[in-house]
């Protein structure tokens, strides 16, 4: 029965339904919904409108697909199959013959034996002595089976680092305006996607933004993001500086901090008119709702007032313009910051340290910083999947450059002279070898047996 | 897009359709005109070409950004891997009858979009792009040329003696075989880089998704070739029917959210 089982994990017809199976649930999987990345108001929505819909992508959808515990089960027969058939296919080279393609004879000179050893230039060769001649040996590829292997461990490895991943990652979303200090701690993650569920760092750093620039291009397209950084142990030295660019993340100490997002956040000050009582005085992080095809940047966003009923909007013109009744901006740049305050029923136009009454309020507008997202990632299991993706993508080429090859060339004595007869055969290419072959054997001045029989047949 | 570009582009249009209509007439009228067709085929490519590299120097980055940028791109590298395979294997110049509308289908359906000339943007601004993009356009090339190769197949079987068929079929093994080692190599350098830009080196968002069906589709053909026999008729049609997942890879943007659509 042990052995059933074993015969049916290792087998070809296995591996194959396996890596079905799998394929399927992700095209499954890919049609569906993605929850995961869905806000979370139409995720409530989809929830009310179609529970049976909403179910299916919860489970289906691919990242937990490829979280269950089944699937990975599953991935790890399939891996432990597909190595096990690499092994299994693992044999003794140049033993066989002649059987690929027809043979080719000849009559045996110095120039045929020069012309096919410049032909085998890299192959390996085994001579063996006969009595009356020899025969000749030759293969490569090998290494093309040494490959597949190494492509199925490589894989193992990337499932590895995928469960490492799984149980110790830490990944989340942080916000910082400029010259603030913020310690790198799921309690400060505007967002948390994960949380390890093994081992949790002892000593998280803290990040402090210094500053944000934009890189223009031509003053209409921003062409790099610039965030200068600090991380400061927690009595506030600072340990390490750096710049952050899209695409140049900041790495400490297993943390990797990578600049998503960024927007402008004004210090407003709201007071009541008449008890100047202050409402809000802070920072306050607008949000970049819009970037449309030609980089115009729509910033806008509200505050609710005490009661709920009345709002503040606020929109942002980086380099205020006025063409008549239009308000523009000039450049995504902030080279003349203004905001237009919209009570719902009077708006007021506000630069950086002025002061305006709006309704029974009187608004300040102090200072004007950006902000920047970073996502945050600790993932010990990366590492592993990188070695994983080396490792296999080293077994692919092995296999891509090395198709297994065999020949076999035999000298004998004939009478007064000696004959040659040369045969091969390939596992991938059959066809292209035997028109090698072909080649090879016409340059050594032979012909094809089977011409050659054909011959005989047709003169008798 | 500039005149000159201009001028290039629609010059290798107009020369693919006469290398295509020459293909065509050899395999329909039995004419030795697949040579004159390879040919035209290959000066078609160096205007082409030159499309290329004069977009490259007026925008200061390599065409890749953008839905023309890639049409140009894709195009470009499926007629590249077309044209080495048949300067190396010449029995199959004549897919060409299929290879060349694709490559301007594809060209045909970016010059729809809007081709103007943006600076690359700041996402896009990473060495691991040319890498990516590079092993991408390598493995879309390779399977649509395989699947131009299927079609030959059946175009081929019912006439062509099986030594020919034989020879065809190892083709296109070769075809599937390379694409899925670039394919793993666009994969395994889209990480290195995700990892940089978006935090994770996998976020199982539509294209990546799509890539991972992809390459797990090839992994199964390959897998049913090489462990369990199928030949001939069965693997063209699979070469065809796989090269579905190639198209909704490469368009595979519109499918649903994910993090590949708001780059920063």
């Amino acid at each position: 029965m042990g052995q059933k089982i074993i015969n049916l994990i290792v087998s070809r017809r296995t591996a194959v339904i396996l890596l079905l199976i799998i394929t399927f649930l992700f095209v499954l999987g890919s049609l569906l919904p993605k929850v995961d990345f869905l806000p979370p108001a139409q995720k409530e929505v989809l929830k009310a409108n179609n529970p049976l819909l909403y179910t299916l992508a919860l489970y289906l959808s691919p990242p937990r697909v490829a979280q269950n515990i089944l699937f990975l089960m599953l991935t790890g027969i399939l891996t432990l199959s597909l190595i096990f058939c690499t092994v299994k296919r693992w044999s003794r080279p140049g033993t066989t013959y002649y059987s690929g393609n027809p043979a080719w004879q000849g009559t045996w000179r110095d120039e045929a034996g020069e012309y096919l050893l410049a032909r085998l230039k890299n192959w390996r060769m085994e001579r063996q002595d006969t009595g009356n001649g020899f025969i000749l040996y030759a293969w490569r590829g090998r290494i093309g089976f040494a490959g597949s292997l190494l492509f199925h461990w490589g894989l193992l490895l990337i499932l590895l680092g995928g469960f490492v991943t799984y149980l110790t990652s830490l990944n989340g979303g942080l916000v910082a305006t400029e010259g603030q200090s913020i310690p790198v701690t799921p309690e400060n993650f505007v967002r948390v996607s994960r949380l390890p569920l093994l081992g949790t760092p002892d000593k998280a750093p803290v990040l402090k933004v210094d500053k944000v620039n934009l890189e223009m291009y031509n003053e209409k397209y921003i062409r790099q993001y610039l965030v200068d950084v600090s991380v400061l142990d927690e009595g506030g030295r600072e340990l390490t500086r750096d710049r952050v660019l899209v695409n140049k993340p900041l790495k400490y100490r297993g943390y990797r901090m990578t600049l998503e997002d960024y927007g402008v956040a004004p210090w407003f000050v709201l007071k009541k008119l008449n008890s100047q009582e202050v409402i809000f005085d802070s920072f306050f992080n607008l949000r970049v709702l819009n970037k449309s095809a030609d980089n115009d940047v729509d910033i806008h966003d509200s505050i609710y007032l005490p009661g709920g009923n009345e709002h503040l909007m606020f929109r942002f013109f980086s380099d205020f313009d006025r063409r008549g009744n239009k308000l523009g901006s000039r450049s995504p740049l902030v080279k003349n910051p203004v905001f237009l305050v919209d009570n719902g029923s009077q708006k007021q136009l506000l630069a950086p340290g002025e002061k305006k009454e709006i309704g029974p309020y009187t608004l300040e507008f102090r200072e004007l910083r950006y902000w920047a997202y970073f996502k945050v990632v600790r993932d010990p299991g990366e590492a592993w999947s990188y070695i994983g993706f080396a490792i296999a993508s080293l077994g692919l080429v092995m296999r891509l450059l090395d198709g297994d090859k065999r020949l076999c060339l035999e000298v004998s004595a004939s009478g007064s002279e000696q004959k040659w007869t040369l045969g091969g055969e390939a596992r991938l290419y059959p066809v292209l070898f035997g028109e090698w072959l072909q080649e090879t054997a016409r340059g050594m001045g032979g012909e094809s047996v089977m011409q050659k029989i054909a011959e005989d047949d047709r003169n008798e | 897009m500039n005149n000159y570009e201009s001028f290039f582009i629609w010059a290798a249009i107009y020369t693919y359709i006469p290398a295509f209509a020459l293909l065509l007439g050899a395999a329909v009228f039995r004419r030795d005109w697949s040579r004159s067709g390879f040919g035209l085929t290959g000066i078609a490519f160096l205007s082409h070409t030159v499309s290329m590299v004069v977009r490259w120097a007026a925008a200061g980055h390599p065409p890749v950004q953008g839905n023309y940028e890639n049409a140009l791109l894709g195009s470009w590298f499926l007629v590249v891997i077309y044209l080495i395979g048949g300067y190396k294997y010449p029995r199959l110049r004549p897919a060409g009858i299929i290879a060349g509308p694709l490559a301007l289908l594809i060209l045909g359906v970016g010059l729809r979009t809007p081709t103007l000339i943006e600076p690359l943007s700041a996402p896009y601004q990473s060495n691991w792009l040319w890498v990516h993009v590079g092993f991408s356009w390598l493995a879309f090339g390779a399977f649509l040329l395989a699947a131009c190769l299927g079609g030959y197949y059946f175009f081929k079987s019912k006439k062509a003696p099986e030594s020919d068929l034989m020879g065809l079929e190892e083709i296109i093994l070769g075809f599937l075989l390379f694409g899925f080692v670039a394919q793993a190599f666009m994969i395994a350098t889209g990480a290195v880089w995700a990892a940089n830009l978006w935090g994770r080196y996998w976020s199982w968002d539509p294209i990546e998704t799509w890539s991972l069906v992809c390459w797990l589709v090839y992994g199964l053909i390959l897998h049913l070739r090489l462990t369990m026999g199928w030949r001939g008729r069965r693997l063209a049609a699979l070469a065809v029917l796989a090269a579905l997942t190639v198209v909704i890879s490469f368009w595979g943007l519109g499918i649903g959210q994910g993090v590949h659509t708001p780059l920063l």
